[in-house]
């Protein structure tokens, strides 16, 4: 059974002015457990506003179309779900722009968000004290430093640094689908090696990643078994990883023809 | 820890007389009912001739209407049909070992008692006598605002914090003003004495239960004397009309931080005075409105001399229809040189029919001075929203969780710990249920 079925999706942005722009234009996907899918494409083609109507952004407003996921063994329609609700069920985006919140602490947030995710999951809540223990072993994955936990989310990290925590929030949730939006974007060469292989040791065969990402370099360390092309709020090609390579010499001229 | 309970409630019983609407002149009559009160035997005379030219002074001048400009936006018809009879609250003293607590009265029979040579359970004669000498004087004010000529017509005896030259403790002096049965409207008044170079934590709480309430406390902080000073106005739909009044000496530092919250109508003057050089104050606070209540707070930041500090950070808070005051004065008198004031004032809106009013008034009368201010009007990020509901937070813990970090920054600041945990414990409670409604 997928763990993920999008079927024929089209969807809308609301922007500033209040107008509605088309973005999503008829996209099919299909993920499985234990399959990492990468996603790629040019610059404003959707990548971003697929991985958003996944988490249930209120921004974006899908106007035909089904997303299903699999919920105890049964295709669940994701779209009538709250966002917090997408999460709790094990829904996950690494955000390509991952925003800070000022005044709340790093470890208070991943807390909240873990305790929230326990509770739904029915499982009993950890107490300060051994939350911090199991946060300390999450932060040794992607190598963070501790100092980090009592800063405002966030607040004041380094590009690289932000990601390294969207990465750890994945480490502490245990989702089962992950859309790392251009999580690779930003990284120095060894941050790079670290996050791909903090990934490469969450995965298992229940779960799924989707890496959208401009770069053959993050899929060198996290070896996909799909690659997509999406242009124009479609996926217009899909192959195995030699797609990538392919991407890499020709560019996208050849697709979009 | 040595508790203390100071109770003068049953000297004054019995002025069960309607209220009558807050506008109108039968408050006066009201007030006039007063004038028969009971003596507290011990009360000096100054006290109660004090106390019955405030009350000719209320009959004159009768309460505040929104028509007077330091009350523009806050209107006492909410006190009508809520305080029926008026009382001297009970209050809650207590502390670590070496605190002093006792009543104005007790202060004057044992001066008069005793000879000169002799001492008081207190201290010495001349100690108390000095005492009582600066409580005279702090009690002669007439320009603390409405909330203190109240205390002033009304309290027929303050009790008295002592809190002695060498005092040291990080444990905090409580003193919770207590509730009285319904429809009572009770006064209480307090003055803190804290002796040269003492370093005290104190935590003050009233508004809980209560109908109506109006509570002054006078701080006298000796040369050097550190204070940190946490009041916790934690209303459950009352009236709340407190005053608060603190005085520096040289050196002396005062870190006061309230925390508002619950009561359908809430005032609170708070002056802070520098007297002498090298006094500084953080004058902090967080106020939270819900439902329809008016949480107004009046700031008075006076540098009497230079090279003086003061530094200001107030957070409102506002959801539902309620509303929020906040005018920060700061006065800077002439040759004070080389005195230094921020003030700050950040609101978090959480619907839109929250009204904020905020305003600044700087009075300086020197050139040689820096006097910062600043107001700030936000909303909830909706990006901020989503970012903790993709996590699994859900919309009303979101919107606690946020609310909470824009608070906890002011009771943060708190350098004690016992202070910093009730602050955070009250930030919390009056955080409980906040709505946020997409605007
Ligand atoms: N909130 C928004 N307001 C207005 N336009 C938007 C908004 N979000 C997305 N768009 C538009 O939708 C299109 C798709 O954007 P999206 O962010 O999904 O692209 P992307 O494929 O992720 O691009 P990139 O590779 O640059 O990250 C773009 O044209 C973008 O300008
Ligand atoms: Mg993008």
């Amino acid at each position: 059974m997928a763990l993920l079925e999008v079927k024929n999706l089209h969807a809308v942005v609301e922007t500033a002015d209040g107008s509605e722009k088309p973005v999503l234009k008829g996209l099919n996907l299909t993920v499985n457990p234990g399959e990492v899918h990468a996603i790629m494409g040019p610059n404003g083609s959707g990548k971003s506003t697929l991985s958003k109507v996944i988490a249930g952004h209120p921004d974006y407003k899908v106007t035909s179309g089904d997303v299903r996921y699999e919920i105890n063994f049964q295709m669940k329609n994701l779209l009538e779900m709250d966002p917090d609700v997408r999460a709790k069920e094990g829904v996950f985006l690494a955000f390509q722009y991952p925003i800070e919140v000022p005044g709340v602490s790093n470890e208070v947030f991943l807390r909240t968000s873990f305790n929230a995710i326990c509770k739904h999951q029915g499982i009993e809540e950890m107490s300060e004290e051994a939350f911090a223990k199991f946060l300390k072993a999450k932060m040794e994955i992607v190598e963070m430093n501790p100092k980090f936990l009592e800063r405002g989310v966030n607040v004041g990290f380094s590009g690289g640094e932000k990601k390294r925590n969207e990465i750890l929030q994945m480490a502490v949730l245990s989702p089962r689908l992950s859309f790392l939006d251009e999580t690779d974007s930003g990284l120095d060469i060894d941050a790079l090696r670290i996050v791909a292989n903090g990934v490469n040791r969450l995965r298992n065969s229940d779960n799924a990643v989707v890496l959208v990402t401009h770069y053959q370099r993050l899929l060198d360390y996290i070896v996909p078994d799909f690659v997509h092309v999406l242009a124009d709020g479609k996926i217009v090609e899909s192959g195995d990883k030699t797609l990538a390579k392919k991407l890499e010499e020709k560019g996208y001229d050849w697709l979009l023809g | 820890m040595t508790g203390s309970s100071v109770n003068s409630a049953s000297n004054s019983t019995g002025q069960v007389k309607s209220l009558p609407h807050a506008e109108s002149p039968q408050w006066l009559a009201f007030v006039e009912a007063k004038q028969t009160a009971v003596r507290v035997p011990g009360v000096p005379d100054w006290w109660v001739q004090g106390a019955a030219e405030a009350r000719e002074r209320i009959l004159r001048s009768g309460f505040p209407t929104t028509k007077r400009e330091d009350w523009k936006y806050t209107s006492l018809m909410p006190l009508h049909g809520k305080a029926r009879r008026l009382s001297m609250g009970p209050v809650d003293v207590r502390g670590p070992r070496g605190l002093q607590v006792f009543t104005l009265s007790q202060l004057s029979k044992a001066i008069a008692s005793g000879d000169a040579s002799g001492g008081t359970p207190w201290g010495s004669h001349e100690e108390m006598r000095a005492l009582e000498t600066r409580l005279r004087e702090a009690f002669s004010r007439r320009d603390l605002g409405f909330g203190a000529e109240l205390c002033r017509a009304f309290v027929d005896d303050p009790f008295i914090v002592r809190i002695p030259k060498g005092f040291n403790a990080a444990e905090p002096v409580e003193i919770h003003w207590k509730s009285l049965p319904k429809d009572q409207w009770s006064f209480g008044l307090a003055y803190v004495d804290v002796g040269e170079g003492a370093n005290a934590v104190l935590s003050e709480s009233y508004g809980r239960g209560v109908d109506a309430q109006s509570v002054q406390t006078v701080l006298h902080l000796e040369s050097s004397a550190k204070v940190s000073h946490l009041r916790t106005q934690r209303g459950e739909g009352g009236v709340v009309i407190a005053s608060t009044l603190a005085r520096l000496k040289s050196q002396a530092t005062y870190h006061a931080v309230q925390v508002a919250s619950g009561s359908g109508l809430a005032r609170e003057d708070f002056y802070v005075e520098l007297l002498e050089k090298h006094a500084s104050a953080i004058a902090d606070g967080v106020f939270v409105g819900k439902s329809k209540d008016v949480s107004d707070h009046h700031t008075n930041l006076i540098h009497l001399v230079g090279d003086t500090q003061s530094q200001q950070l107030y957070k409102g808070i506002l959801a539902d229809e309620s509303r929020g005051v906040f005018n920060g004065r700061v006065v800077i008198a002439k040759g004070a040189s080389g005195a230094n004031s921020a003030q700050l004032n950040k609101n978090l809106l959480l619907s839109k029919k929250v009204e904020i009013d905020t305003k600044p008034e700087l009075e300086i009368e020197n050139d040689d001075v820096k006097a910062a201010h600043g107001a700030a009007i936000g909303r909830l990020d909706k990006e901020h929203l989503f970012y903790l509901r993709s996590r699994g937070i859900t919309q009303a813990q979101a919107v606690e969780v946020l609310a909470r970090g824009f608070a906890f920054e002011v009771v943060d600041k708190l350098e004690s710990d016992s202070l910093r945990a009730l602050g955070r414990e009250a930030v919390n409670e009056a955080l409980v249920g906040l709505r946020w409604e997409d605007t």
